[in-house]
């Protein structure tokens, strides 16, 4: 276990660094001067010069991505100019506000997914069966921005439930702060929901054929526990396995969610850092997301062993 | 031994669909492909034979008429320059279906070349997957945001970036499936024979892997769509004066209070855009399926031949052996 564990982590490694070397050369092949950007038009050349030389823009490329690279590895990621903070303590400040928005978007994804996604199985063929996936199959083809800017339309402007924009900590105010997400976490996690609901209807299928279903019932054990501990059991692993894959879509389309909504997130402090040219928050947000993304999917691939125990890790080619 | 001359029947052996049912009939009848692709061919006659006809023109401006409902005049109303709605909503559906063609288009030829040669040299193959994994590795839109604000916004940046973006997966993909092809027979018979790997990429490991490429780009397609309206939403897509769904949403975000129709109509034709393209998807995927595998729900050959009854085939897989 722990040396799969290692192994996964080493194999980590390359793909950081290909990651590494793409943010890094999109960032500094970008035509525009982050140094005129910060110090203003009136400027004198001798402030650029200084401004470049201390911001190490003087040196090579290679030379600079080498010492960005070993900054990464002790944990630095630089100073961000504009915020006049580190970008890690930028990246925390932020995170906390797209976490929240995550989980919320979990929360409603599988609320809305495992009950539609089971009913639609177990009545197969029915007009509830195609109705569900009529509703994935829309779900699909609505970005979550749009269905964002819909909710807002209907519950913010029109019923005024909720606040339009805006953000305030749950840990703060726990009403108030949750009135601010409910609404883009709705956006991303319905949207979310509507694959999570086809994988789940497609998997409890497959449950509900096999044979131990049937011996199980003919043992006269009630439906109630048939679904439960037989069938969501085993139907849980396509599905555990969508949500690691989905997480990364949540954190895009929470760029873009985050902007309606203007809660103060990773994906809005990305965007804001494109603008002003912000090349450390760039770097430093996009290797972080990426980082956080492998990571939640090798938590998933470690929780396969306890979701189903048939799954032996490291013993993969026997 | 008089009844030697019975041939056997071996019509119950066939698994083969009957001949006389064509990939035409069979795509005729599929009501997903028919209704998307109907869908589809009316946005796009819309969207580049209507505005020259009618004389639609998105940028003229009457600043009497900011904001206003829709009208006789202007079908889905006007936005905050007092633009013609519906003339941007249309121009804005020919950038998107351009944008998402050529996107699709490009990504589709990348990732077949990208995925063919990785199929065949293993030096390659890990280069080149390293780097696929790498780029897959960031998610879509920040890396599509990173690329169009590094090179510029602009159309042409924008199907660069997207094609960054969009042609790693598509390499898996053909990879996975070229993968699978030069391990069959034939191409093993073609290589005995002495045939040339140039020879048994483009004639036999290409074509078959053209079906699946097909369908998945119809997805890339959709999902070009999507992300060119994201990024333009963002103001990292399509610049300002030019109409996209992307920036006629983002415009509309800000005036939500006053003229929730901008808002409406856009996202009611970038939403049927993209389940139009995804039906099409569903459809097409289901057509090359029934052709290329062999139907699963059916007990194999030698079940029947040896009369294995209704067992499931379970193919023993490595590593269940405790």
């Amino acid at each position: 276990m722990l040396s799969y564990l290692g192994k996964r982590l080493l194999s980590l490694i390359p793909v950081l660094l290909v990651v590494s070397v793409v943010i890094f050369s999109i960032v500094h092949l970008t035509p525009g001067d982050p140094v005129r950007t910060i110090l203003g038009p009136d400027a004198s050349q001798a402030q650029v010069d200084a401004l470049r030389d201390s911001m190490g823009l003087n040196q090579p490329l290679i030379a600079q991505y080498f010492s960005w690279l070993g900054g990464v590895f002790t944990g630095d990621l630089g100073d961000s100019f504009f915020l006049r903070k580190s970008v890690l303590a930028a990246i925390g400040d932020n995170a906390v506000p797209t976490l929240q928005l995550a989980v919320i978007a979990i929360t409603v994804a599988l609320l809305l997914a495992i009950p539609l996604g089971t009913l639609a199985a177990r009545h197969r063929g029915t007009s509830l069966d195609r109705g569900v996936m009529a509703f994935t199959l829309i779900g699909m083809a609505v970005p979550s921005f749009v269905l964002g800017l819909i909710l807002m339309l209907l519950f913010a402007v029109q019923l005024r439930w909720f606040p339009v924009a805006g953000y305030v900590n749950p840990a703060d105010d726990f009403l108030l702060g949750i009135k601010t997400l409910i609404l883009p976490g709705i956006a991303l996690g319905a949207i979310m929901s509507a694959l999570i609901t086809r994988t789940t209807r497609a998997a409890v299928l497959d449950v509900l054929n096999a044979d131990y279903i049937d011996a199980a019932r003919s043992r006269g054990v009630s439906e109630t526990r048939l679904l439960f501990t037989h069938t969501l059991k085993n139907a849980g692993l396509p599905i555990l396995t969508l949500v690691g894959l989905t997480f990364g879509t949540l954190v895009t389309g929470a760029a873009v969610t985050e902007t309606i909504f203007n809660v103060p997130g990773l994906g809005s402090l990305l965007v804001q850092a494109i603008s002003r040219r912000d090349y450390a928050i760039i770097q430093g947000v996009v290797l972080c997301v990426t980082l956080f993304y492998l990571l939640i999917n090798l938590v998933i691939d470690l929780l396969y062993g306890l979701v189903d125990p048939r799954v032996r890790l490291g013993k993969a080619k026997g | 031994m008089s009844d030697q001359t019975t041939v056997p029947n071996t019509q119950m052996l066939s698994v083969r669909p009957p001949v006389n049912d064509t990939l035409l009939r069979r795509a005729l009848r599929s009501p997903s492909l028919m209704i998307g692709l109907v869908w589809l061919a009316l946005i796009a006659a819309v969207a580049f034979v209507l505005p020259p006809v009618l004389g639609l023109d998105p940028y003229a401006v009457e600043p009497t008429n900011r904001l206003e409902g829709p009208s006789a005049a202007h079908w889905f109303g006007t936005d905050t320059y007092g633009r013609d709605l519906f003339a941007r909503i249309l121009s804005g559906a020919s950038t998107s279906i351009t944008v998402g063609f050529v996107v699709a288009l490009i990504s589709a030829v990348l990732g077949a070349a990208i995925g063919v040669l990785a199929a065949f040299s293993p030096v390659l193959d890990q280069i080149l997957m390293r780097i696929c994994d790498g780029l897959m590795a960031i998610p879509a839109i920040l890396l599509a945001v990173a690329l169009t604000a590094a090179l510029g916004p602009n159309v042409g940046n924008l199907i660069i970036a997207l094609s960054v973006v969009y042609t790693p997966g598509l390499a898996r993909l053909v990879r996975s499936k070229a993968m699978a092809i030069k391990s069959e027979t034939f191409v093993e018979a073609s290589r005995v024979q002495g045939a040339k790997p140039i020879h048994i990429m483009v004639k036999h490991i290409l074509p078959n892997t053209l079906s699946v490429l097909f369908v998945q780009s119809t997805f890339t397609f959709a999902e070009s769509v999507i992300t060119e309206a994201a990024l333009s939403f963002l103001g990292a897509g399509v610049p300002a004066p030019q109409a996209s769904w992307g920036n006629i949403l983002n415009d509309g975000k800000s005036v939500i209070m006053q003229a929730p129709h901008m808002v409406i109509f856009t996202s009611l034709f970038l939403v049927l855009t993209v389940l139009a393209l995804n039906l099409v998807g569903d459809g097409l995927r289901d057509l090359v399926d029934q052709r290329s595998q062999p139907q699963p729900k059916q007990p194999g050959l030698f079940s029947r031949m040896f009369g294995f009854g209704t067992a499931r085939f379970q193919p023993t897989t490595k590593g269940t052996k405790r």
